[in-house]
């Protein structure tokens, strides 16, 4: 059951809330402190991380400069790597050069070349 | 930092402080403290009912803030609204972590001094504003985050809406909602709440 004249009203509520927000809490000095030694940090934390990362990047940007881009450096260490297995990989069990000879087969680079020398005069 | 420099970054944009920020300006942390360290305590505060644990969740909001700082894209989002997210998120994760034990102590919480208010006046403001506060405090999390927000910070419902990360008809459900609960839970209050009834 509502009872109007003990119920609150839009007029009553907009003057509630604008005196909650007038009398809004206001932080203490200890946390506005707290907050800057937070930022303070994470920037003191920021700056030591960033050095140690741009150096590493420094590296990887001048391999990239000498070699003409990091696509470039890539392909190298690639051709490194297939260069290593190469050298050091053992040839197949069971295969030699050798064992192709008996088995010789005619093979006629210039077919009928034989006729026209033949018929020249 | 001297202070006329200072006073020259007091125009400058929160998105310009965060650039600052992240390049090593520790004033522009100091300015942006000010712009929202307040607002988004007082957020917390009437979200949480508890001053310890809005200071946690303010300290919180803008610890992340200072993390964020180098990877803030300028344009993409309010730093205002942003954190009120952080807050609505932190709030939510520690009222379901823990229902809420609200003492008094709001009461601690220190207001603007005013000379010409008389006792009387701060007293009725102060016994309103608590009131306010407790009915605050029977609405569900989601009810009490709209209202606040709505009526007390002021946002529109598409910010309420990005805010919360619902839809404006779901705010204007909440709010309303809200409002409802409100009018019941200080039923009876009005006359002690120094407001006259009507048609009485």
């Amino acid at each position: 059951m509502k009872m109007k004249g003990f119920e609150m009203t839009d007029h009553d509520f907009d003057d509630l809330f604008a005196a909650a927000r007038n009398a809004g809490p206001v932080p203490g000095d200890a946390l506005s402190a707290r907050v800057l030694a937070d930022a303070d940090a994470v920037m003191a934390a920021r700056a030591v991380v960033e050095p140690v990362r741009s150096a590493r990047l420094g590296l990887w940007a001048t391999l990239a400069g000498i070699f003409g881009g990091s696509g470039a450096v890539a392909g190298m260490l690639t051709a490194t790597v297939a260069g290593f297995y190469i050298g050091f990989a053992q040839p197949m069990d069971g295969f030699a050069v050798s064992a192709l000879a008996g088995s010789a087969v005619d093979i006629e680079m210039m077919p009928g070349l034989d006729a026209l020398l033949e018929d020249a005069p | 930092m001297p202070r006329d420099m200072t006073s020259a970054l007091d125009v400058l944009s929160d998105d310009a402080l965060l650039v600052l920020y992240a390049k090593g300006d520790a004033e522009a942390a100091r300015l942006l403290s000010g712009r929202h360290l307040r607002r988004v305590f007082g957020f917390a505060a009437r979200l949480l009912g508890d001053r310890a644990e809005a200071e946690d969740v303010a300290q919180e909001a803008m610890l992340r803030l200072w993390r964020v700082a180098p990877d803030w894209r300028a344009g993409q989002a309010q730093v205002s609204s942003w954190l009120y997210r952080v807050v609505v998120n932190l709030c939510t994760d520690r009222q379901r972590s823990a229902r809420r034990r609200r003492a008094d102590a709001l009461d601690e919480v220190a207001e603007p001094a005013d000379d010409r208010a008389d006792v009387a006046t701060q007293m009725m403001v102060r016994a309103r504003v608590d009131a306010l506060q407790a009915a605050l405090d029977t609405l569900p999390d989601r009810q009490r985050q709209a209202v606040v927000l709505r009526h007390i910070e002021g946002l529109t419902n598409p910010e309420i809406a990005a805010v919360m990360d619902v839809g404006v008809e779901a705010v204007e459900s909440l709010t309303a909602r809200g409002k409802r609960s409100l009018t019941a839970a200080l039923q009876g209050q009005k006359a002690a709440l120094g407001y006259e009834d009507e048609g009485v």
